[in-house]
């Protein structure tokens, strides 16, 4: 359901780069009506201040088990990015410089990104310019919200179905990592789920998420 | 024709409020539709472009930032360099300055550098005697510096996607770095003699130093990376994970400010925070593929070489576009499609690729502080509670000299040019 203290007010990620103008003052009742008239006043609400942005992270565990496992794997990469770095710097002390640890960071990172695109489309995080759906007439701001989802359908359809491919081809050449040995379809296989993730958590903050999506429609700025 | 459809359909969207990425990715679709090119080229271009061992230090630098605000360490360093700097006049400003200088150099992003830092700047400054709004415009100017100082994260992804060598274009962000430490510190010390702002900070010796000891595991940060950094002991990506480690060792065992617990959620943080930074990078790879297989970095180049052929005057324009596409468009994305329009024209022009890089970045992040679209404009206006118009009003001495850097920059390239050479032994363009 809602999510009060999602956003704006858990937490400014470093360089999550919002793009948005920051939207009038909505605490008036006025502002439901979506005042036509540009305004200069474009004082931030409490409804976004970023009351506590500390170390507050970007909680997606009130959006069910699918965005939990993606939350874990998330953790669990960067983790394992940061263990084999460490390997890395406390092995070439020592004069060990295994061969893997560059490729298994390298990885887990790719895969890592592709599953935190999912979850930044399902948290609606990814910066956008929301001064026409702040400042303009009301319908922009519907239209704005279908246009992301048909955006996102559209666009992650086809990376989906060509990453799928890209897969196939791997597995047919049976590609493999130089270090590892690793299939290197495994490693695009991310790709794929997390397009279609990307689908699912468009669809999730647009349609059934009610306290994102009156955050959208107000073009609040969201990181 | 294939340019001007990916830009017509980027920009539409965009103004529709269609996140940018997406934006962008819908517009390099369809152009591969409408073109008869084939759709493979997306995945793969967007699958190889992220293939980097370079790239993994962003989650790690972005880690790093998010720990070092939420263990205490921002808190602290702003309290030692308020002893070393707040005993003149204007000295919170000066600190506001040199806090960000430090923090900027571990964490390596300015959004962060205001969300973490800028609460409790803005906050002192207010306690002190100094108008909110300016306490807020030094704040948001100020988190320019993360983005030149090494080890910057926009530096990293430029220089990895220009193939320049990344070491020298961080170490030559120190030249940025210091011209803007100085003109912001001039500035703000000029604007603070003549409007009286600010109290003289009045600790004893001791309580001054006994802040300065606290403070100093949380301000040896940004010497133990950039001392591993350029003395060769690490990678990029290795100082990065070093960052991150000796962040959260400080703040789980020195200040123990940080629960062990806090850290699975600062993890799922940064993971989304890359993934959304990234995700940019990604498409705008592919977006300037099609550019340049339009031949639109010709174009630019005959443009620009009609008007001069000059390399000082050529970096002045260029400058001039890039503070224009800086204002109006995210700072990734920005410096991904610019470089492989402007930097051919530049190099063929003689001026130096590590110039070119370290000048696109430090030009493009003033971007990041001016309206219409300033990511760290917003967040100060988040974090200060003020209209962004107060804030920009109050910052614009601070445009101003900012401006004077960039030119600068352009004018003298042994700014960028002297300590990559002294710290990575870079050799310029012809020498």
């Amino acid at each position: 359901m809602s999510r009060p203290r999602h956003g704006g007010s858990d937490g400014m990620p470093p360089d999550t780069t919002p793009l948005a103008d920051a939207s009038p003052a909505t605490s008036s009742p006025a502002a439901a009506q979506r005042d036509t008239t540009p305004t200069l006043d474009t004082t931030p609400t409490a409804a976004h201040s970023l009351a506590d942005p500390v170390g507050d992270a970007k909680r997606l565990d009130r959006s069910g088990w699918l965005w939990r496992i993606v939350e874990f794997l998330l953790a669990l990469g960067i983790t394992g990015m940061l263990v084999t770095i460490a390997v890395q710097v406390v092995g070439r002390l020592f004069g060990w410089s295994p061969p893997w640890t560059e490729e298994v960071a390298r990885f887990l990172f790719m895969d890592g990104v592709f599953l935190g695109m999912a979850a930044g489309f399902r948290a609606a995080a990814h910066p956008r310019v929301s001064v026409l759906v702040a400042r303009g007439p009301g319908w922009v701001a519907g239209l704005s919200l279908h246009a992301t989802v048909a955006c996102a359908l559209f666009f992650f359809a086809i990376l989906a179905w060509k990453s799928i491919e890209l897969v196939a081809q791997q597995m047919h050449t049976n590609e493999t990592s130089p270090a590892l040995g690793l299939s290197m379809w495994i490693v695009t296989v991310p790709l794929a789920v997390g397009s279609l993730l990307s689908i699912i958590g468009t669809v999730q903050s647009v349609y059934f998420d009610r306290g994102l999506r009156k955050r959208l429609l107000k073009g609040e700025v969201i990181a | 024709m294939m340019s001007l459809t990916l830009i017509l359909v980027f920009v539409v969207l965009l103004a529709l409020g269609v996140p940018l990425a997406l934006a962008l990715g819908v517009g390099v679709t369809v152009t591969l539709m409408v073109f008869g090119l084939p759709l493979e080229m997306m995945a793969q271009s967007m699958f190889s472009s992220m293939n980097s061992f370079l790239l993994v230090a962003v989650p790690l630098f972005v880690l790093a930032g998010n720990v070092m605000a939420g263990g205490g360490i921002s808190e602290r360093i702003f309290n030692g360099a308020s002893v070393i700097f707040g005993r003149f006049r204007g000295g919170l400003g000066q600190v506001n300055i040199a806090a960000s200088a430090v923090f900027g150099g571990i964490s390596g992003s300015s959004v962060a550098d205001v969300v973490s830092l800028g609460k409790i700047e803005i906050k002192a400054m207010t306690d002190h005697g100094y108008p909110k709004a300016y306490g807020a415009a030094m704040t948001m100017v100020t988190s320019t510096l993360s983005s030149v100082i090494p080890p910057s994260i926009l530096m990293i992804i430029a220089a990895s996607s220009a193939s320049v060598s990344v070491g020298a274009a961080l170490a030559g962000g120190f030249g940025p770095s210091v011209v803007f430490i100085l003109v912001l510190m001039v500035m703000n010390y000029i604007i603070s003699v003549r409007r009286k702002y600010g109290e003289i900070s009045t600790q004893t010796l001791k309580e001054g130093l006994k802040i300065v000891v606290v403070g100093i595991p949380a301000m040896g940060g940004p010497i133990v990376i950039l001392l591993g950094l350029f003395g060769g002991l690490f990678t990029p990506t290795e100082a990065a994970g070093v960052a991150v480690i000796y962040s959260a060792l400080v703040a789980l065992f020195v200040y123990r400010d940080m629960r062990p617990r806090q850290f699975p959620a600062m993890l799922v943080e940064s993971g989304v925070t890359t993934g959304t930074i990234l995700f940019i990078a990604m498409v705008a790879g592919a977006a300037s593929f099609i550019f340049t297989m339009d031949g639109l970095p010709a174009k630019v180049s005959a443009g620009l070489t009609s008007i001069t052929t000059d390399p000082t005057l050529l970096m002045l324009i260029i400058g001039l576009i890039l503070l224009i596409i800086g204002a109006i468009m995210d700072i990734t994305a920005a410096i991904l499609l610019t470089i492989p329009i402007l930097m051919p024209t530049a190099v063929a022009a003689g001026i130096d690729p590590v110039h070119f890089i370290v000048f696109l970045v430090a030009a493009l992040s003033i971007g990041l502080v001016t309206p219409p679209v300033g990511v760290s404009l917003f967040a100060t206006s988040f974090v200060a509670k003020l209209p962004i118009e107060t804030i920009v009003r109050a910052a614009l001495p601070h445009y101003a000299v900012m401006l004077l850097a960039v030119v600068l920059l352009a004018l003298v390239p042994e700014l960028v040019l002297w300590p990559a050479e002294w710290l990575t032994g870079y050799v310029p363009v012809g020498r």
